[in-house]
């Protein structure tokens, strides 16, 4: 796979090796992908419909006194810079060549669609984590994300989740004093 | 000098003293390489342990966690990209590029090696200058801060990667995020939504670990679905010479930095290992780029981080003004053993047990080595394991430590959206560190340059009058000026080698007709024009 760029961005999404690091400035291929300049051209909306949201609600905030620029001076200059920076990425995006993307759209869309799923997981393991308790919530969450990651041996996935769940629950529970979301199970198993 | 041979003298005359530092290195590591879990958080725990303890034994045992828990902090930082404590941020940079790369035993080592190296000059510094350092120190007052809040924020250009209006925009993701709270001079509610768990503004750490760790998490999967290939081992089991000798300047000059900025108080840790990074990055050796597992990165933001440490105990110990939250409770500590801090303590009957202090913190950065040194083949076997079971052990770590600081579930929901930020910003190739950069200058920006203003009445002019401002400003000119001076030599640099490419293309085109000896037909010479053709399209569209 090539390089795409010394961005950590992109780096982080590059897995392949190379020990000595000598060809890290080989073939750097310019431009954006089309989805890339969909993301930055989002990115930018998103910002600035922040900056106005900021912009309109410093007007509420009471003015400085004796010299102090007050409450909503920092936040307006932030809003200010964030339209700017916004333009500035949306000029640049729709300016730079595109270029065709590494990997089949199909591939990339299932990737996205199989991350998206992960997230929804964490987050509804986040709500249950108090309504079910840390054991059996972390443990179903563990051995789901296991399974998404590609976990090949159920039995040993399901191993992992409820060991790792059970010892981190005597650790941060027992030792650290953290009072973790207690379940019936938990109070059971020592946490 | 003497009086700290003297503390070394105490210290090797007590075996108990030496195993308390040891077994508190030790469990500092540990808490160190637990996200969630910071060094000033294992102090805390251990501080009500130590009032039973005579003072030495407490104290030692209190500064010997702060110095492992710091070292600590870079263990999953390196191997998962989720760093243990916000010390580590800028650990991950060059560190999980390391370990991707195949070289996580090297990055530990060079992290343990520089951490130690960081930890004892500034240690020396302390014992041999505190109380004449600490003066000049009380210098810094609003305007400074604000101007190196600023000159922090200039760190933006040297970790924005190759679009410098996208580093921008993180950081001010960072800034904007900094905001949401109570404002910090007249309490007013900013972006809070009415919800009263939010008065105090996000926290650092469940922010980091969203960034950090559970970005990570979206990236693994994402790439275990497209079949990418896990990290090797090069079967090294420490730093190779080579890379210990292009270290060395980085780890001076990351000892000097972190002990600078420990001195001054209210920085910490993670301001001095950026700072150090980015300085280092202005001096670049070697053939590898920085945030692709170059090791000085690795090696400057390390020996600072540790390096903070002992600067921050100088005006701890000489003017009882805790550097950051850690020397905070050893503050605390030393009150409770009855040592007041100020110029006497260095003085009478005192000075034996802070010297004795001191060679503890000495004797630690040396433990710290050796632990961190053993501990690498165990440590490195973390890479080793399958995504399907790094997966679930990042995602635990990570929704535990971000409840475990507060020990409330809107902190693990913080994450979980920081988390899906950071995929998104990751996957649209932004960089995501400077999030936290601008997280942790924002508040000290904002809360200096009001109060610089309030003291001034108004008059701006304070932030260029004063020598060390004036002093931050031309640093930052010459950053500044740095980065545009570099970039613009990689853009000749690069328009050269497309020169190159497309002249060795016309060659090759005129080669192929040279070849064929008049006996070329059409079709060849057109497909040699057509491969010149698009070489040159192609060298042309990357100049553009």
């Amino acid at each position: 796979m090539a390089r795409t760029d010394s961005s950590e961005a992109a780096t982080q999404l590059q897995p392949e090796h190379d020990p000595a690091g000598e060809d890290a400035q080989d073939a750097v291929p310019v431009g954006n992908t089309r989805s890339d300049k969909i993301g930055a051209l989002s990115i930018a909306a998103v910002l600035i419909i922040v900056a106005v949201y900021i912009l309109m609600e410093t007007t509420t905030y009471k003015p400085g006194a004796g010299g102090d620029p007050g409450a909503a001076a920092l936040p307006r200059l932030m809003g200010i810079f964030a339209i700017l920076a916004a333009v500035v990425l949306i000029f640049q995006t729709l300016r730079s060549p595109t270029r065709k993307a590494t990997s089949p759209t199909r591939d990339g869309f299932r990737a996205t669609g199989r991350v998206v799923l992960m997230m929804v997981v964490v987050a509804v393991g986040i709500t249950l984590l108090p309504l079910l308790g840390y054991f059996l919530t972390m443990s179903a969450l563990l051995y789901v994300s296991g399974f998404m990651a590609g976990a090949k041996r159920w039995w040993a996935n399901l191993l992992v989740a409820l060991i790792s769940s059970w010892v981190t629950l005597l650790l941060f529970s027992g030792i650290f004093s953290v009072p973790l979301p207690m379940g019936p199970i938990d109070h059971l198993i020592g946490g | 000098m003497e009086e700290l041979l003297v503390g070394f003298g105490a210290l090797f005359s007590s075996p108990v003293l030496i195993a308390a530092i040891a077994g508190a290195v030790a469990a500092g590591i540990v808490f160190g390489a637990l996200p969630g879990l910071t060094a000033t958080m294992s102090m805390a725990l251990f501080l009500p342990f130590t009032f039973f303890m005579p003072p030495e034994v407490g104290l030692s045992v209190l500064m010997g966690l702060f110095v492992g828990g710091i070292a600590g902090g870079s263990i999953p930082a390196i191997l998962l990209n989720v760093p243990g404590t916000p010390a580590s941020a800028a650990t991950v940079l060059d560190g999980y590029q390391m370990t991707r790369k195949g070289r996580a035993a090297e990055a530990l080592g060079i992290s343990f090696i520089a951490s130690a190296i960081g930890g004892l000059f500034s240690a020396l510094v302390m014992s041999a200058a505190a109380p004449l350092i600490a003066r000049a120190a009380l210098s810094f007052q609003a305007p400074e801060f604000f101007v190196l809040a600023i000159y922090g924020l200039s760190i933006i250009a040297a970790v924005a990667g190759d679009s410098l209006v996208k580093g921008f925009i993180a950081g001010l993701i960072g800034l904007i995020v900094g905001l949401v709270g109570l404002d910090p001079i007249t309490a007013q509610q900013r972006f809070t939504f009415g919800s009263y768990e939010l008065y105090n503004g996000l926290s650092l750490i469940p922010v980091l670990i969203g960034v950090f760790g559970l970005t990570q998490v979206f990236v693994l999967i994402n790439e275990s679905f497209t079949g990418s290939k896990l990290p090797t081992l090069s079967g090294r089991k420490f730093p190779t010479w080579a890379d210990l000798k292009l270290s060395a300047t980085a780890i001076l000059r990351g000892s000097l930095i972190g002990t600078a900025v420990g001195i001054v108080p209210g920085t910490g840790t993670d301001i001095g290992a950026f700072l150090s990074y980015s300085e280092t990055k202005r001096w670049p050796k070697g053939k590898i780029p920085f945030g692709q597992g170059n090791p000085q990165g690795v090696a400057a933001a390390d020996s600072a981080n540790n390096a903070v440490v002992g600067g921050t105990m100088i005006p701890m110990f000489t003017l009882g003004i805790p550097g950051d939250a850690g020397s905070a409770v050893l503050l605390g500590g030393l009150l409770v053993a009855g040592l007041t801090p100020g110029p006497d303590l260095f003085v009478g009957e005192q000075a034996g047990t802070v010297y004795t202090l001191f060679a503890s913190v000495i004797l630690a950065n040396i433990f710290v080595l050796a632990f961190g040194l053993l501990g690498i083949r165990l440590f490195v076997k973390v890479v080793r394991l399958p995504v399907a079971m790094i997966v679930p052990i990042i995602i635990l770590l990570c929704l535990v430590g971000a409840y475990a600081i507060n020990n409330r579930m809107m902190d693990v929901w913080v994450a979980l959206a920081f988390g899906v930020l950071g995929y998104i910003l990751v996957k649209f190739r932004f960089p995501v560190s400077p999030i936290i950069l601008g997280l942790i200058l924002g508040t000290l920006a904002e809360s200096n340059y009001r109060r610089a203003m309030t003291f001034s009445h108004g008059d701006w002019t304070v932030f260029f009058t004063r020598p060390l401002s004036i002093a931050f400003w031309v640093l930052i000119i010459v950053s500044l000026v740095y980065v545009w001076h570099l970039s613009r030599k990689q853009k000749i640099a690069a328009r050269a080698a497309l020169d190159v490419l497309s002249g060795k293309a016309v060659h090759e085109a005129e080669e192929d007709k040279r070849t064929d000896d008049g006996a070329q037909t059409e079709g060849a010479e057109q497909a040699a024009d057509a491969r010149a053709d698009a070489h040159k399209s192609d060298a042309d569209e990357r100049r553009r």
